[in-house]
């Protein structure tokens, strides 16, 4: 019995810490002296989320009826997933910013990244919809210091963006949670969902939150932030941004939708759609971009379109539910980790590599996550999708040969696109005097050694057998083939790149197999290219514009100055005076 | 001693005597008028203290003079009244201890102190007054005392503010008189009474209850600044940036504000003005001025311009609160009331704290001032944030009671009014936020006034932090008892229980 209460006390005592170690170091930061220890402490941070998420196995719920407007937290299986993964890349990311992040505005990257990090870990032991958007909106709002990091156009601009889709997504999100609450009564998030399947106006909370939680998902259309905002950041902010914050967007799905409680066929429909136009909008767009962060970000809109998708399965048929939310753990935490890896190897491959051997380990290094999530055998990534497909098999509201196959060109997408990336990306020209720093490579192999290792060990048995379970049914060769399909392109591409007459003017750097592949996409999609360009200017003009509508001194703004200048004239004064007099003449004719 | 009886008037006198002995001290007297103003506002905030546990256990509290018959001069502390003095209390004291760093080598202090005090003796009457004779009595005084508060830096900027402020203010107390009057003579003498005093008379005098309803808001609407009775407000913030912050927190603006709310609960009460059909057109006149002066604050560059804006904006909250009538919706205006107050009052030391020390005025300048005023941007931050309506700030709790209730009652509309009121603060807050921490300056303050270790005097830094914290406690604490929402909670259950 007393160890039971000590356990208890023990996971309540960690809920809290998960929150509030970041906002602990967080109070060092006004102190010039303790900034550095801060920043040394930033890292570790996260380790009380790891360990809670490895250490509970038991669901449980904890109410604070004074705080807030009454704050419910807990953990549950969505909860340890989500932190484990969040928690372990934030910890890489840590430790790969305090060496990477330099110069006067390293403090205030720490700063908000401290902010940040809580408010991640916060959304994810959220139970009720104030505390959720607490945390949302402070993880939301402090990553605009990280994207804006760099201070340059680009950065700015990315930042300026993001935080008008922030801010919208904020009102959306309130417009739907007064509505929830108005229907259901309730703001704890399980009561919430239960009591709006069979509510009237059903669908419109949950589009409201759809659209709300979709900005940070990167929902195509709602998405154009992302391929800005990560590449501007720096690259262990853009890290996190990835890998784990846009997963809180998609866990905002998981919490505020009823899914899983009641058929929704139509919504499930919808959401297989828009996740498959994602996933290959991602593609599509992501393979003429130059600059392998822009690469990375468009890959992960993808990859959350096939999320979207399986969240879809389990939206059309609840009895699917626990079978989808399994692939879709899965999946969520294959992306995170495979992403978080590959973002930090754009770091540093950028630095000098002086050893054979070291250049060796770098090459596997990023080749490995690239095939992870490609979704080679015996990867991280087959066995998602092995998830996915099992799921998808027992969803009777959706099937059909057809989405077997979009998934299956889905993957070869993603091959493509992740061939894209090592080829842009392949360090060509080693410097031998440079060498990079272990405190820069260690973060980043241990999140590509979880890659490797975390499909074969995850640490919660309900997880451990679903993975394994999809990685026996899911036949080599169906993951072996797009990745095999890739690379004949590829090959194909190659002879080709040999016989055009660019070939005698340059010599491709050695051993380099994935340069066709890009030859080829770069002519496929060039015309891709030059459309998103006009698109994008296109909206360009028109976030100027309507800038300049609401602060310039355009012809409305004169019409409105004119109005109040009337208006602080002290005879406008007089002017109620004399409104008076014919207010009461007319009272007194009402009157008599 | 009947403490039932002189509680209240000593809480009104405990800043009135201070205040008139300050007008005796000769203008060098700065210790004796500095322990003044602190000991009247100290010794306030007991009796506040007294009080407002005598009230959470229903004990009575009532000053009542007759002045002549059927005049009664009555100071009644109610939940709701309490909550208003409570607020001016707080902010009181830091809004003098901000005025005695602030004023420091001016000149006229003791005419200031003394008008400041009796400003707010005349607040807490308007919060205190029991029925509508005292109220205007209260309000009248407000108005006089402000003025030469308004004009006190003397320039001819501020006289002209000062001119536009009496004419519209005296305009609107006539109106409120004369409807004050009307009302007297058509049912006799009454008290505030929880629910409204006037529904028996109501369907005897439906119409002429309308139009001096009309009468009392115009009257009420200029000083809390309803669009278009608004223009004062603006050209008022010349006003030494205590004055701005006292002005636009507790004193006129929320003076008018908290007479809307006695109107429509303790005159007519809500059922009667849903009757008449008022509480529409009100609404409607509290949606215009949120959208109107959000939309004006984006294209000010004068940063206390810009808040003055936003003030008539965030006002309005409460009376769309108040006229939106469900027992939601009260709680969310009323509640805004305090947390407006706190918010803005953050918003105008910070800005005050900008001019004074690196003489900062205009938004245009603001480029890399938190890094020279860390602690004053943080503050500032903290407020803009939650007038944004951030989660979990206070401003948070104030929208989402005012958009719960007003779905509670079928007005959708009023969700896609606050939605667009956020963004609009969102559009002219956020930018200066911007420019604060992350544009690095352009070149050298204005002027730089150093003192030791901290960014400014700490008379000045202090108060805005202990707002902003106060911002945020009201926020995440909104569940304790004796939060401001808790409070509330416990006026509208007597407003709409019995």
């Amino acid at each position: 019995m007393r160890s039971i209460i000590a356990q208890v006390a023990m996971t309540h005592f960690g809920l809290f810490a998960v929150v509030f170690t970041p906002l602990l170091v967080l109070l060092l930061m006004p102190f010039a002296r303790l900034r550095p220890l801060a920043v040394r402490l930033t890292p570790y941070t996260a380790l009380p989320a790891l360990v809670l998420s490895l250490s509970v196995r038991e669901d449980f719920t904890l109410h604070v009826s004074w705080l807030l407007l009454g704050t419910d937290v807990g953990i549950d299986l969505v909860a340890r997933v989500f932190m484990f993964f969040s928690a372990w890349v934030w910890l890489a990311a840590g430790f790969f910013a305090r060496r990477y992040v330099k110069g006067l505005l390293r403090h205030r990257f720490f700063l908000f990244y401290l902010v940040a990090l809580s408010g991640n870990l916060g959304v994810i032991i959220a139970q009720d919809i104030v505390t959720f958007l607490l945390f949302f909106s402070m993880m939301s709002l402090a990553s605009y210091a990280l994207i804006v990091h760099r201070q340059n156009a680009e950065a700015i601009r990315a930042a300026r963006v993001y935080i008008t889709l922030v801010i919208l997504g904020e009102m959306v999100l309130f417009a739907g949670a007064v509505l929830a609450y108005h229907v259901t009564g309730t703001i704890t998030l399980a009561a919430m969902t239960d009591a709006l399947t069979g509510a009237a106006q059903r669908d419109l909370v949950m589009l409201l939150f759809f659209v709300g939680f979709g900005i940070k998902a990167g929902l195509v259309p709602l998405h154009i932030w992302l391929p800005l905002a990560h590449p501007a950041a720096p690259t262990p902010a853009s890290a996190v941004l990835s890998a784990a914050m846009i997963k809180a967007g998609f866990l905002g799905w998981l919490r505020f939708l009823p899914v899983g409680k009641v058929g929704l066929p139509t919504w499930g429909l919808w959401c297989v759609i828009l996740g498959l136009i994602a996933a290959f909008y991602g593609v599509l767009f992501g393979l003429p971009q130059k600059n392998p962060k822009a690469i990375l970000a468009y890959s992960s809109i993808s990859q959350m379109g096939f999320l979207t998708l399986i969240l879809g399965m389990g939206m059309a048929s609840p009895a699917t539910w626990p079978l989808a939310l399994t692939a879709l753990l899965i999946y969520a935490m294959h992306h995170a980790l495979a992403k978080g890896a590959l973002f930090l190897s754009v770091g540093v491959s950028l630095e000098g590599m002086a050893q054979r051997w070291q250049r060796v380990l770098l090459g596997l290094g990023l080749i490995i996550p690239a095939l992870a999530l490609a979704g080679a055998p015996w990867t991280s990534g087959a066995i998602a999708k092995g998830a996915l497909k099992q799921a998808l098999y027992e969803t009777e509201a959706l099937q059909g040969d057809w989405l077997i196959w979009l998934i299956s060109f889905g993957a070869v997408g993603t091959s493509l696109l992740m061939a894209r990336f090592l080829y842009v990306l392949w360090p060509r020209h080693f410097r031998a005097s440079a060498s990079v720093e272990p405190a820069l490579w260690v973060p980043w192999a241990l999140v590509v050694v979880s890659v490797v290792l975390v499909p074969w060990l995850t640490p919660w048995p309900e997880l451990r057998h679903a993975a394994l379970a999809a990685s026996q049914a899911s036949l080599v060769w169906s993951s072996l083939w797009p990745v095999a399909l890739a690379a004949a392109l590829a090959y194909a591409f190659y002879h080709w790149r040999l016989a055009s007459p660019y070939r005698l003017a340059f010599n491709p750097p050695a051993g380099d197999l994935v340069v066709p592949v890009v030859g080829l996409l770069s002519l496929l999609l060039r015309s891709s290219q030059a459309f998103r360009a006009v698109v994008f200017r296109k909206w360009q003009t028109l976030v100027d514009r309507s800038a300049r509508l609401l602060q310039g001194p355009g012809a409305y703004a004169q019409i409105v100055n004119r109005l109040e200048a009337m208006l602080t004239n002290w005879t406008s004064g007089g002017f109620w005076v004399v409104l008076l007099g014919v207010l009461v003449f007319v009272a007194l004719w009402l009157a008599s | 001693m009947n403490w039932g009886f002189w509680l209240p008037l000593m809480v009104v006198m405990s800043s009135m005597i201070p205040g008139l002995l300050i007008f005796l001290l000769p203008e060098e007297r700065a210790v004796t008028r500095t322990l003044l103003n602190l000991g009247g506002a100290l010794l306030k905030l007991a009796l506040i203290a007294v009080m407002l546990w005598g009230v959470y256990y229903d004990r009575g509290y009532e000053t009542r003079i007759t002045l002549l018959p059927g005049f009664d001069l009555v100071m009644h502390a109610s939940a709701l009244a309490m909550f208003f003095v409570v607020l001016s209390g707080l902010l009181w004291l830091l809004t003098t201890i901000y005025a005695i760093g602030y004023l420091e080598g001016g000149q006229n202090k003791s005419r200031f102190f003394g008008f400041f005090s009796i400003c707010v003796s005349a607040t807490t009457g308007i919060a205190l007054a029991g029925n509508l004779f005292s109220f205007v009595v209260f309000y009248e005084l407000l108005t006089l005392a402000t003025y030469p508060l308004v004009v006190h830096r003397g320039t001819p900027e501020s006289l002209k503010a000062g001119r536009v402020y009496l004419a519209y203010t005296l305009a609107g107390g006539a109106m409120l008189m004369l409807g004050v009057i009307w009302l007297h003579s058509l049912v006799g003498p009454f008290d505030f009474v929880e629910g409204g005093a006037l529904a028996p008379y109501q369907a005897e005098h439906a119409q002429l209850l309308t139009v001096i309803f009309f009468l009392l808001i115009a009257g009420l609407g200029v000083k809390a600044s309803l669009v278009p009775l608004h223009g004062w407000l603006p050209l008022a913030m010349v006003a030494p940036a205590p004055v701005s912050a006292l002005l636009h927190a507790v004193a006129v603006v929320k003076a008018g504000a908290f007479g809307i709310v006695r109107v429509v609960y303790d005159v007519y009460g809500v059922r009667v003005v849903e009757v008449l059909g008022l509480d529409e057109i009100l609404a409607g006149l509290a949606a215009l001025t949120i959208l109107y002066g959000s939309v004006l604050a984006l294209h000010q560059d004068n940063l206390k311009r810009r808040l003055a804006y936003s003030t008539v904006s965030q006002v309005s909250y409460i009376v769309l609160g108040v006229a939106i009538a469900g027992p939601l919706a009260t709680i969310g205006g009323i509640v805004h009331l305090v947390h407006q107050g706190l918010m803005k009052i953050t918003l105008f030391f910070c800005a005050g704290n900008l001019g004074e020390t690196i003489g900062v005025h205009r938004i245009s300048a603001m480029n890399g001032v938190g890094r020279r005023m860390p602690l004053t941007m943080a503050a500032f931050t903290i407020a803009a944030l939650a007038m944004i309506g951030i989660p979990p700030l206070a401003g948070f709790v104030s929208k989402w009671y005012l958009g719960v209730g007003a779905l509670e009652v079928g007005e959708n509309w009023v969700i896609a009014v606050l939605v667009a009121s956020s963004l609009l603060n969102a559009a002219y807050f956020l930018p200066i936020i911007n420019a604060a921490w992350f544009n690095p300056p352009d070149g050298p303050w204005p002027k730089d006034v150093r003192r030791g270790r901290l960014e400014t005097m700490p008379t000045l830094l202090w108060p805005p932090v202990i707002t902003a914290c106060a911002v945020v406690l009201a926020g995440v604490l909104a569940n304790m008892p004796f939060s401001p929402l808790d409070w509330v909670k416990l006026i509208a259950n007597r407003l709409y229980l019995p």
